[in-house]
């Protein structure tokens, strides 16, 4: 039985039973694995490969076709492996089973009979996942390192923000101190009543009474919120 | 700042064990504490000076320890530094009692009269390498003095390079605590970053030993038995290099430059250094690297040499330079927080504090210095490198702004190693 009239009874066959011939380029079958395939069809949801044997000389020949075929699962739903109703006595029908390929042979007639039914894969995992949400998987990743590099930007920013509240604390505490003297200044100008007024309210704890390491020290803040949630 | 406790406005406490002295006192001190020598001087029950002081005490401390002091062959013997490496073991209970003299001579000398007061809260501050068995110690010695003095309300012990960051208000940084035994270089971020902690198997002891080598080339070996003796003619000589060839070959050409006269204050000691000037700078470069060939002679004649040492869990370097260690800590730490980590570089613990001689500028340099060219070699810039204001203070600052600020129900906890230990609640 030559190559072409396999091909033509097997395409037959399968368009009989409703099933849709699919070129290569629909399917996510790697390149290096498109060659063992030789006919690819869609039924519903599933994806089936046939691979023609067309002469099997020896055992060894068969089961090449075979681990070719085992390997295919991982991409489609079923793999059948078909060839002349002649080279029965060569295939081991128990290994197609264990693996879960199908077998079809067809008669000098052209009649096809499906041996050995495929087991249908669970492996879809290439194939499982469709493209738009591989798409969608690229982008989210890029939106994240765009928020990473965002992140570090405004932590920088946050830096900058606090160097500028120090200068800012630093400033207001050069307010206060000249606020002080010039509350002072009006001592010399004869308002002594004011003044004893101003002195009976520094004895409320104020920066100008601390030390010189508790003034303005971000850790103030920091520790007393010790225990508040880290 | 009207957030602060009156009460502890008043009586927050401040204790920093370091390895020679031992600074404390309450806040009411202002910018600087209370300073003794972190170290017991035990006594023969059999002199003639104890009979006639009338003394009971097993351990003195604090200044009276000179008027007690016997012969000098003893003098190592009977004198005791318990903090000499940071760390105390567990059984030894003279260095031991001699943690509890210093606590309860600082904690009594400032104890208040008045009415309210109800208890300091002591925020005491010790090694980061320190194990959990020190710590547990500390806590007791505190109850044991609240429950025969009443003066202790609540107790918590922090790291020291945590205090060191604490009062130089800065949130992110690495410390380099160089103390007595080792020097332990401590990332900061809010927290210490315990896991990126560097141990150095080097410290102010090993620039001692230099020192002490100095001496005996200079024929005063009867003198290297007496630490404090080595200490003080180190801190008054040694130097650190910007490059240690270049510093050898100027001591040798300009020796005049060099010359210094070492006085042993009270007493009529002298030590002329003569034409051996250069040696100076050995002692201070041996502090930041120790990797100079020259140190070779001073191995083999039977001077320590800084070892790797395995504690638990943590390995001490000991030839590890002090540039490479800073960056091997910063490294362990999250690569978004590393540049933060150079930008500031807090040098802390008086085995940095190195003199520059106006004459010797460029030649002889202070230690930020040393560490940002050492940084630099290595390629890394953007470093800024600075020593603490006054080093000797700091650690106690940082715990009095501890005590001041932690709240009184953040409790202490084993996990975090952090918070009070409440002693008396009345």
């Amino acid at each position: 039985m030559t190559y072409s009239t396999l091909i033509n009874t097997l395409k037959e066959y399968f368009i009989k039973r409703g099933f849709q011939i699919l070129v290569r380029e629909e399917t996510t079958i790697p390149q290096d694995l498109l060659e063992h395939v030789d006919l690819l069809f869609r039924d519903a949801n599933n994806v089936i490969a046939v691979k023609a044997v067309t002469d099997i000389l020896e055992k060894e020949q068969f089961l090449a076709s075979l681990t070719k075929a085992t390997v295919l699962r991982e991409y489609v739903d079923k793999v059948y492996i078909a060839t002349s109703t002649k080279y029965k006595p060569f295939i081991n029908g128990r290994l197609l089973s264990s693996n879960g390929v199908g077998l079809l042979l067809i008669d000098e007639e052209g009649n096809v009979q499906e041996a050995i039914p495929p087991r249908p894969t669970t492996r879809r995992t290439l194939r499982g996942i469709p493209k738009e949400y591989i798409d969608e998987l690229r982008s989210l990743r890029e939106q994240i390192n765009e928020l990473r590099k965002g992140y570090s930007d405004l932590i920088k920013e946050i830096e900058r923000f606090r160097e500028i509240a120090s200068e800012v604390r630093e400033l207001h505490n050069r307010i206060l101190r000249l606020e002080q003297r010039l509350r002072g200044e009006t001592v010399s100008l004869g308002k002594i009543e004011k003044v004893e007024e101003s002195l009976e309210t520094i004895s409320i704890p104020n920066k100008e009474e601390l030390p010189s390491y508790l003034r303005d020290n971000p850790w103030l803040q920091v520790l007393s919120r010790r225990g508040k949630g880290r | 700042m009207s957030s602060i406790d009156a009460y502890r406005r008043r009586y927050a406490y401040g204790e920093d064990y370091g390895t020679s002295d031992f600074k404390f006192g309450p806040i009411t001190l202002g910018e600087k504490p209370d300073i003794i020598e972190n170290r017991g001087y035990v006594p023969d029950t059999s002199s003639i000076m104890y009979k006639l002081m009338g003394a009971t005490k097993k351990v003195i401390v604090g200044p009276e320890i000179p008027l007690y002091l016997e012969a000098r062959e003893d003098l190592a013997e009977r004198m005791i530094y318990p903090m000499r490496n940071g760390v105390i073991d567990l059984n030894d209970t003279r260095a031991w009692e001699v943690i509890y003299e210093i606590t309860k001579y600082g904690l009594l000398k400032y104890r208040p009269k008045e009415k309210g007061f109800r208890g300091f809260y002591v925020t005491a501050a010790i090694s980061i390498i320190a194990p959990r068995y020190m710590y547990e110690k500390l806590f007791e010695i505190h109850k044991r003095i609240n429950e025969e003095y009443g003066v202790v309300r609540a107790v918590t012990i922090i790291p020291q390079p945590l205090a060191v960051a604490i009062a130089q208000k800065k949130t992110t940084c690495v410390v380099l605590e160089s103390g007595h035994g080792n020097t332990q270089i401590s990332p900061i971020s809010m927290y210490p970053i315990r896991r990126a902690i560097v141990t150095l198997n080097r410290g102010g002891s090993d620039a001692n030993y230099i020192a002490a080598e100095i001496l005996r080339d200079l024929g005063y070996g009867d003198l290297v038995q007496e630490e404090k003796l080595v200490r003080m003619f180190k801190e008054a000589v040694g130097l650190v290099p910007a490059n240690l060839d270049k510093a050898i070959e100027f001591g040798k050409r300009e020796k005049e430059k060099l010359k210094i006269v070492f006085k042993v204050p009270g007493t009529r000691i002298e030590i002329d250094m003569e034409d051996q000037g250069w040696m100076r700078f050995l002692i201070g470069e041996y502090v930041f690297n120790p990797n100079h060939e020259i140190y070779e002679s001073y191995w083999k004649r039977g001077m320590p040499r800084p070892r790797d040492l395995k504690i638990g869990d943590r390995v001490f370097y000991g030839m590890m330079d002090m540039a490479e260690a800073v960056i091997e800590a910063v490294q362990r730490t999250p690569i978004e927080l590393q540049p933060y980590l150079y930008r500031e570089i807090i040098l802390s613990g008086g085995n940095f504090a190195w003199k520059v001689p106006p004459e010797l500028e460029g030649i002889a340099v202070d230690s930020a210095t040393k560490m940002r060219i050492m940084m630099e070699e290595k390629g890394i810039e953007n470093v800024k490198v600075s020593l603490t204001k006054d080093p000797q203070y700091s650690v106690w600052r940082g715990c009095i702004v501890y005590s001041v600020a932690v709240p009184e129900d953040y409790l202490w906890n084993w996990e975090r190693m952090e918070g009070w230990v409440i002693l008396s609640r009345e």
